[in-house]
């Protein structure tokens, strides 16, 4: 957890209020940890809606193509100078979200993304972390907490009057050291906060929501649902995307965000479509964030931020779905 | 509102339908969300109140309902859809029992939000067209969606039975201010500007299209791929070519009824291009959708003595 | 930190262009492209490529040549969507893009020392084709037992491969049976769905055979049950499954089956594997 190398600052309201008003430029806030702190921050902060917009673009060429003197071309897109933020200010679970899932998936050894990879080495992120969680959060229940961090990036947590920080070199500058006593206090403060909270799924149930694949409870659960994707495009962790070729004798190969909610998401060209309903694709959606996601990757591919149920139009809500499927599997543990 | 004589006509009703599609009460603090209701015991979950905005009749064009004998709570706007769907040949009028439900208007939770800050139920007591909040008493017409508050319609124009009392007054004529209205009275270049603007921000999720009832297109015209119309691509430029080409595809079927608004996650108002385009069709066709069924849709219509030049 | 790209890594989604050399028409709906064969790109049999048609789409392609073959890869392609048609309105001489090979492709290790009984239906030949040049070249012939393939398609209009199908049924180390589902005045060989005309072969040992079976899905479904009823192991009936695919390595989501991603994992998987697969495909 917490090594004696770390390095920790405590900071005043001023102070951060003031380094952030002469980063602006460099910063941008998820529109999550701007609705939690919004009374720490100074306004003109760029909001983002989430980290994807700057390390996964809605849209991106990938390489351009033309016809000149009668053969084709490929061509890479040239970089342009890089005007994105390089610090996003964001809550332990968009974190969470990036690190655990976003990294996981491009930035895996066989086929890096590079232009992730590029846009991923210039962002730092600095973890806001949540006194309290709200009606929608359901962290916890994927193994995060209000104060998760990955203890490489900046952290910074409202302590009393101040701020308590951990890993910061270049953006709030010099602060006060941390006494033991306070250490103590923030220590067994995170500990009870830990504590009252709801405990975890258990450790296997990726695999035995895998075993009911087939279970009847799915075509209820799906129901309710439109299929109308804005849950995929605002999901911190979902990274499905399309290619497609824009462009006749001159164009590019787009890469744009995609959703497994959509019809044509797995519509084969002879017609077959092996997720037909609503209910396989919602399934879908359910089993690969709590169950094929984690049993490759040994972690959940969803971070219980919970921006899926608030906007959702009809109110369809996935920890319900979860808490349904833990019912019918009858697991024991409790789920709040 | 409303919700012992619903649950007292429901009962009846699940001796004739086997399903009934209404509301309930929804997961989350001020959210209501479709229901089906299959059995007796269940009736008392239907809930019909100010937050109950989701287009129920959606549901009506599912595989598994579509064959079914069903029973739909429908607002003003949702029985319209019905009358489109019938018209356009989707459902058959002998599988649905229309059970009307008179309608104030749905509260808007972003414009609660952005008035009032963070929200607590508890805060709140709600009646037909006013709210009580912390002992004060004002009236919902500034927080209702953009949509309702142009309501022509608050009584549901078809039903087989209607739950509660008529509503006495036109919404549009009560409450006056909306923000189409307030689009049209400012100058091109601002109107221009404003939804440059708004559309910069849309992500192409498509949340709208797949959110309104009657857009049930097999392949939407934004994702053909011959002809390719667009790119998927969130440019300005796209995203107006797509919004703009929806609402004149929902031309003189849109019935208003704010779907694709609430569906979006960014909060663009959505609806404002589809609500232009119908006052336009009001206009010139003096033709509304889902209002009179025997009224041929304009649009969809030919006559060799179309006055337009370039139909001949 | 997170090592930022270098210079020297590739962008994984660029192909590299190529010219189609010969284009051979199969049957009224498929063709098969021989392309120039790419510098640096070593594959196995069973494995994929992403054939990129400039202007039009790109699309995942079983490669149908055995990679003995040194300057060329072939890839068989039946007309059904938007880049397919594109593809088969080209001529030799003009180019496309290919990207990859991606896939786990055959399990070579596993087959060696095997008899093999190679199952195909209409254009589910490709795939094996593959393998089977593979396992007939010189240089690899010693490390298989023996061969015998069993070929259907529809009509004997839809016969792919036919010039192939003659060179192989002229070789005295492998057998070769071909069979249509429904015959023509002209046709003289074996009419019957394969499934059962696999019931009907001489006596096969389940015991030294390693099936493997790529076709339509009805077809595979029924060639597998069969199979299991004449005694094999579910773990010696290989087979290869398909899913619509955009990135073909395992980024963009969208070609899993469970928690196997078809581009990764597959597409070619044993019996045994599929029995732990949801039914989703």
């Amino acid at each position: 957890m917490r090594g004696l190398t770390m390095r920790v600052k405590m900071i005043s309201q001023e102070q951060f209020r003031k380094r952030l008003a002469e980063k602006e430029n460099h910063l941008a806030i998820t529109e999550k940890a701007q609705d939690v702190h919004r009374q720490f921050l100074p306004p003109g902060i760029k909001v983002v809606k989430t980290p994807k917009e700057i390390l996964f673009p809605s849209w991106k060429e990938m390489y351009r193509f033309f016809f000149k003197e009668r053969s084709w071309e490929i061509q890479e897109v040239e970089e342009k100078a890089f005007s994105d933020p390089t610090f996003l200010l964001l809550l332990p679970c968009e974190a969470r979200a990036v690190v655990e899932v976003l990294d996981t998936n491009f930035l895996r050894e066989d086929y890096r993304d590079t232009d992730y990879a590029r846009r991923r080495a210039r962002l730092n992120l600095v973890i806001l972390g949540c006194p309290a969680q709200h009606p929608t959060c359901f962290c916890h229940l994927v193994g995060g907490s209000p104060v998760w961090r990955d203890g490489k990036s900046a952290f910074v947590l409202p302590w009393k009057e101040q701020f308590y920080v951990e890993n910061d070199e270049v953006l709030f500058g010099e602060g006060d050291p941390v006494n033991t006593q306070e250490k103590r206090e923030i220590e067994s403060w995170e500990k009870a906060l830990q504590e009252k909270l709801p405990p975890p799924l258990s450790p296997d149930f990726p695999e035995k929501l895998y075993a009911h694949f087939e279970d009847p409870e799915w075509q209820d659960i799906a129901f309710r649902c439109i299929n109308c994707g804005a849950c995929t495009f605002l999901c911190p962790t979902c990274y499905c995307f399309d290619l497609t070729v824009d462009g006749k004798l001159r164009g590019s190969m787009l890469r744009t965000w995609d959703s497994c909610m959509f019809p044509k998401f797995t519509l084969h060209a002879s017609s077959h479509n092996p997720r037909p309903t609503g209910k396989e694709r919602v399934r879908q959606r359910v089993m690969h964030k709590f169950s094929y996601f984690p049993i490759r990757e040994k972690r959940y591919g969803c971070v219980g931020c919970g921006i899926c149920r608030e906007i959702c139009p009809v109110n369809w809500d996935i920890k319900e779905a979860v808490e349904r499927m833990v019912k019918r599997i009858d697991s024991r543990c409790d789920i709040n | 509102m409303y919700e012992e004589e619903l649950h007292r006509l429901s009962v009846k009703l699940l001796d004739e339908v086997e399903y009934i599609i209404g509301y309930t009460s929804g997961t989350l603090p001020f959210r209501s969300r479709p229901f089906l209701c299959r059995k007796k015991e269940e009736v008392e979950l239907l809930t019909f109140d100010h937050f109950s905005g989701s287009n129920l009749t959606r549901y009506l064009l599912s595989k598994d309902l579509r064959e079914k004998k069903v029973a739909i709570l429908a607002k003003g706007c949702d029985a319209r859809t019905i009358t489109v769907l019938l018209r356009e040949g989707q459902i058959k009028r002998e599988n649905v029992v229309v059970v009307g439900l008179p309608c104030y208007g749905m509260v808007s939770l972003r414009k609660l939000e952005k008035h009032f800050g963070s929200l607590r139920p508890q805060d709140f007591t709600w009646h037909l067209d006013t709210f009580t909040f912390q002992g004060k008493t004002q009236s919902i017409g500034p927080f209702l969606e953009n949509t309702c508050q142009r309501c022509l319609y608050p009584n549901p124009p078809l039903f087989d039975y209607l739950v509660g009392s008529r509503v006495e007054y036109v919404p549009r004529e009560r409450w006056k201010e909306d923000s189409l209205k307030r689009l049209e009275e400012i100058s091109s270049e601002k109107r221009w500007e404003f939804f440059a603007q708004e559309f910069q921000r849309c992500i192409r999720c498509y949340a709208c299209r797949n959110a309104c009832p009657l857009c049930y297109c097999k392949e939407c015209f934004a994702e053909a791929q011959r002809p390719y119309w667009l790119s998927p691509a969130a440019t300005r430029s796209e995203n107006l070519f797509f919004h703009a080409g929806r609402a004149l595809h929902m031309a003189g079927r849109c019935v208003e009824c704010g779907a694709c608004e609430r569906a979006c996650p960014l909060e663009i108002p959505i609806a404002l291009l589809p609500l232009k385009v119908e006052e336009l069709v009001r206009e010139h066709f003096t033709f509304e959708a889902g209002v009179s069924p025997d009224r041929e849709p304009p649009l969809l219509t030919y006559r060799e003595n179309d006055p337009n030049e370039f139909i001949k | 930190m997170i090592p930022a790209a270098t210079s020297t890594e590739r962008n994984i989604y660029l192909p590299e262009l190529v010219s189609i050399e010969e284009i051979l028409e199969e049957t009224r709906d498929i063709k098969t492209f021989r392309l120039k064969r790419p510098g640096n790109f070593h594959y196995r049999p069973g494995q994929f490529a992403e054939v990129f048609v400039p202007g039009r789409g790109e699309a995942p392609f079983s490669i149908t040549s055995s990679p003995t073959e040194e300057l060329y890869l072939e890839f068989s392609i039946k007309k059904t969507g938007t880049v397919t048609e594109a593809l088969h309105r080209l001529n030799p001489g003009e180019m496309v893009g290919v990207r990859g090979p991606y896939g786990n492709g055959f399990p070579i290790e596993s087959l060696q020392g095997w008899n093999l009984l190679f199952i195909g239906g209409g254009i589910g030949l490709a795939p094996l084709r593959s393998l089977i040049n593979y396992v007939l070249s010189p240089l690899y012939r010693k490390d298989f037992g023996a061969v015998s393939i069993l070929y259907g398609a529809r009509t004997p209009q839809d016969l792919v491969f036919r010039w192939e199908l003659q060179k192989w049924g002229e070789r005295t180390d492998l057998f070769l049976l071909t069979t249509v589902d429904r015959g023509e005045p002209s046709w003289e060989g074996r009419v019957g769905l394969v499934p059962e005309v696999l019931k009907g072969m001489p006596v096969l040992n389940a015991q030294t055979l390693k099936a493997i079976v790529c076709g339509p899905p009805i077809m595979i479904k029924f060639t597998i049950k069969a199979l299991l009823e004449m005694g094999f192991q579910p773990s010696n009936i290989i087979t290869t499954l398909e899913m619509r695919m955009k990135c073909g390595l395992g980024k963009c989501g969208r070609c899993n089956i469970g928690p196997y991603y078809v581009c990764k994992d597959g597409p070619v998987f044993t019996y045994e594997e599929l029995q732990t697969m949801p039914e989703e495909y």
